[in-house]
């Protein structure tokens, strides 16, 4: 059957049509030793969270989990090499410590190390064998849950007669695909976007996974308000044995906000740090990024259109599956400052030094007065908009000037140099405009390269490369975000938007910065 | 034909011939035609709908809010007209349809009677180079529409402006008179806020047609009057479309209704017209979804007063659907 144009109307009707006739199937696997392992793993993780996290076990769980999840959602040999966790040799030395230092869990972690090296020398790929028992349909999609996940499928796939016309792409990319006749979901439904089965992109959807992650999909409502509706009634497996009906894990946040210590070294002013509200971020390739919670930063969306593809969104509105620009070379932090400072030429040095001046004085005399009696007497000095946030945002290295000059008056008199306001008021707008100059130029000229760029190279490697000239022979590179912290942590400002590796935060090989300062 | 039937008769392209529009096409039109109807000025009302596909959604929305206020504007008698003409300041500026092809602009000078009729008086022409001023009776006022520029002085020799309706679509569905009038009709109807190229694609190089007993061609831009998208026909404009990364920029011309086409649309411009009608159309697969759907939910939760529920007709079961 032809597929219409995509932006025909009656491309639209057929996935309409697709929401009303999609057949969902369930295909279920076994695995004994896997399954064993799963189980045991399982309990264990709960037991161990039941008496409060240990950080100990963090590395334990976080390499365990990440291999259960993957051979569970790709056709992968329980030995391939795409899935081992780096640090596989160190379980068994945490087996051993376990029998003295956790006794109560001793055997369980005996038995999931056990099976581990069981399965880490078993070829077996039950998932593999399950796909191979598809019938055969045109044009078919894998649809793996993962990013990371998608060379070693495709490969494996492409082994096997019966399999090598699917093609594999991660979950992120499934509302892209044209129309197709099949689409194969690996894993829990539940690990996918709800989207993949309400809005379809092929009449039979097939999901494949091992039988205790086996829970059949169900609509569920965005909008509040009862659906007076039955939802499509499908044909719905019941999985034998025990369910193990988890999410996807999230990234392991605090063991990235270790790696963050680890890579970005000690603060420039470690006696007292300038601690600002970050937001992070997990990047392509495990990489991180620490952005300041209320700054912005150039992102590229590629689901915009072309002139509003890089824009400037506050850290904490940025949303996975964009690109995160950051400089990757000529020096740590923002762009923009360095600029700047170009386009103020001699005058730079002196500005930034009044800059750091009464930033300085500012955070000393909070400090000393705690940050609510300096609120209180902002206020008393005519301070229109003095409270805590603002205050935090005042007293940080990024912010310039305040909005209100009554404000920036108060501020000065707290610290007195009231005599100054005005020479400092007009400096700070100096800076100011500059880093607004500064932020169009290097706009401008990133929209004319990521028009040039091959952006369907971006969009599969996850990452690319962009020369500015002006940033001081510097390099950009974009990331696509991967996550985003749930939380916002307090970090030193030295800290934010550096990028660095957090793979792995024992080995300290891969413990890296990526930028050159 | 009726405005109101108008999802009934329009046919899309596929394959090598034209097929009836599908139910979830017909009900956005629908929606759009019933909340057009809900008054201005009263408690706005918010439809959202979750679609597995965004397109086309957004645009036979406004199709039917411009189908709505036209046939409701073909409904006032000609007497309310000129009663409304009536009513408005000398010196308001008018345009008044000479031919069916040209249009004058004028001063309104007041409303005359004479006997048993009644005349509305515009000027053309300034007054020291003839002032020329034409008597227009009840029954002819509905050539006359209030001009959204105002005239600063009086010219010294009219200037008929001609435009162009060539619209096949807009002949099959309008009667000339109606036609005449829909053509110069100059009113912020509906705001469609999205992608600019998405609903351009839509709106200007998607074909239609509606079909009788013959098949008439066109495109939605026929009936939505896209401002931004007009040729210079001469005519006026009905609906206007925003990129929501400018609609910081935009006028606050207020539309009667607003319709934001994905999620990221009504996030980013949700404040924008607190009083017009709003419809929503949230596309399942939007990353922003969970976000948009939240703020829905949200408004939902905290609205004022339960209004009735008026959907027309009962959604299509692919979608998800929510008035308050």
């Amino acid at each position: 059957m032809d597929t219409p144009n995509r932006s025909s109307l009656a491309f639209v009707d057929r996935i309409y049509q697709l929401c009303a006739t999609r057949k969902i199937t369930y295909h279920s696997t076994d695995h004994d030793l896997f399954r064993t392992f799963c189980q045991a793993l399982h309990t264990l993780n709960r037991l161990v969270r039941e008496n409060g996290t240990d950080e100990a076990w963090s590395n334990f769980f976080r390499s365990l989990l990440r291999y259960r999840f993957d051979v569970s959602a790709a056709p992968l040999p329980f030995n391939s090499t795409y899935v081992a966790p780096e640090h596989a040799p160190t379980l068994r030395s945490f087996a051993s410590r376990a029998k003295y230092t956790y006794p109560q869990h001793a055997n369980l972690v005996a038995e999931v190390v056990d099976a581990f090296f069981k399965l880490s020398s078993c070829s077996d790929n039950p998932l593999l064998l399950a796909l191979r028992e598809l019938n055969e349909l045109e044009r078919t999609f894998v649809i793996v849950r993962e990013r990371r996940l998608v060379e070693g499928t495709q490969a494996m796939l492409s082994a096997h007669d019966s399999t090598r016309a699917f093609e594999t792409i991660p979950a992120s990319d499934a509302s892209k695909i044209s129309i197709c006749d099949r689409i194969i979901i690996l894993g829990a439904p539940r690990w996918f976007p709800d989207h993949m089965f309400s809005a379809p992109r092929a009449p039979q959807i097939d999901v494949v996974c091992f039988r205790w992650n086996l829970k059949a999909w169900r609509p569920t409502r965005v909008l509040l308000e009862r659906s007076h509706r039955k939802g499509n009634e499908e044909r719905v497996v019941e999985q034998q044995g025990e369910l193990i009906d988890e999410p996807w894990p999230e990234p392991d946040w605090s063991s990235i906000v270790r790696s963050a210590a680890l890579s970005l070294g000690q603060t420039e002013d470690s006696d007292a740090p300038e601690l600002v509200d970050a937001q992070l971020f997990a990047l392509q390739d495990d990489y991180a990024v620490f952005l300041e919670a209320k700054a912005s930063a150039l992102v590229i969306d590629l689901e915009e259109e072309e002139e509003a593809r890089i824009c400037r969104v506050e850290a904490n509105e940025i949303k996975p599956g964009v690109f995160l620009l950051l400089r990757t070379e000529g020096g740590g932090g923002d762009y923009i400052v360095s600029m700047a400072d170009r386009l103020l030429g001699a005058r730079a040095i002196a500005c930034r030094s009044l800059q750091k001046d009464w930033k300085r004085g500012l955070r000393a005399e909070t400090a000393r007065m705690g940050i609510q009696q300096t609120v209180s007497r902002l206020i008393g000095f005519g301070a229109q908009r003095a409270d805590h946030s603002n205050l935090r945002n005042w007293m940080s290295d990024r912010s310039i000037r305040t909005h209100d000059k009554r404000d920036f008056v108060a501020l000065m008199r707290l610290i007195d140099r009231e005599a100054e306001a005005d020479k400092i008021w007009q400096t700070m707008g100096d800076i100011d405009a500059m880093h607004r100059r500064a932020g169009k130029m290097i706009r401008r000229r990133l929209i004319e390269q990521v028009r040039d760029a091959d952006l369907e190279k971006l969009e599969k490697s996850g990452r690319l490369d962009f020369v500015l000239p002006e940033a001081e022979g510097g390099r950009l590179t974009a990331f696509r975000v991967e996550a985003r912290a749930p939380t916002i942590d307090s970090i030193p400002a030295s800290r934010c938007a550096r990028v660095f590796g957090h793979e792995d935060e024992e080995s300290s090989s891969s413990r890296r910065e990526l930028i050159s300062i | 034909m009726a405005l109101s039937e108008i999802g009934k008769c329009l046919r899309f392209p596929a394959g090598s011939g034209w097929l009836s529009l599908p139910a979830w096409a017909r009900f956005f039109i629908d929606i759009g035609f019933t909340v057009a109807k809900s008054a201005r000025g009263a408690s706005p009302r918010v439809v959202a709908i979750v679609t597995p596909a965004r397109a086309y959604a957004a645009v036979l929305c406004a199709t039917g809010v411009v189908s709505a206020k036209v046939s409701a504007a073909g409904s006032l008698s000609r007497q309310e007209h000129f009663d409304h003409l009536r009513s408005l300041p000398p010196g308001t500026t008018v345009n008044f349809r000479e031919t069916p092809n040209s249009q004058v602009k004028g001063w309104l000078q007041g409303a005359l009677d004479i006997g048993e009729q009644s005349f509305i008086v515009i000027r053309l022409q300034v007054k020291s180079k003839g002032g020329l001023t034409y008597r227009i009776p009840t029954e002819q006022s509905h050539r006359i529409e209030v001009a959204v520029k105002p005239l600063a002085s009086l010219p010294a020799r009219p200037h008929p402006k001609t435009f162009r309706a060539n619209a096949p679509l807009l002949e099959f569905l309008l009667r000339n008179d109606d036609r005449d009038e829909f053509l110069r009709r100059v009113e912020l109807q509906c705001a469609i806020v999205g992608k600019y190229a998405q609903l351009r694609e839509e709106i200007l190089e998607t074909r239609f047609a509606a079909q009788c007993e013959s098949l008439a061609v066109g495109r939605l831009q026929d009936l939505l009057r896209i401002r931004r998208f007009l040729e210079n026909d001469g005519g006026g404009y009905l609906s206007q479309v925003y990129s929501y990364g400018t609609l910081d920029e935009t006028p606050d011309d207020l539309p009667h209704v607003a319709i934001f086409d994905g999620s990221t649309s009504f996030l980013k411009g949700h404040g924008k017209w607190p009083n017009a009608h709003r419809v929503v159309i949230l596309d399942r697969t939007d990353r922003q979804l969970p976000d948009a759907a939240a703020e829905l939910n949200r408004a939902y939760a905290s609205r004022a007063t339960d209004v009735d529920t008026f959907c027309p007709t009962e959604p299509p079961e692919e979608l998800e659907f929510l008035i308050f």
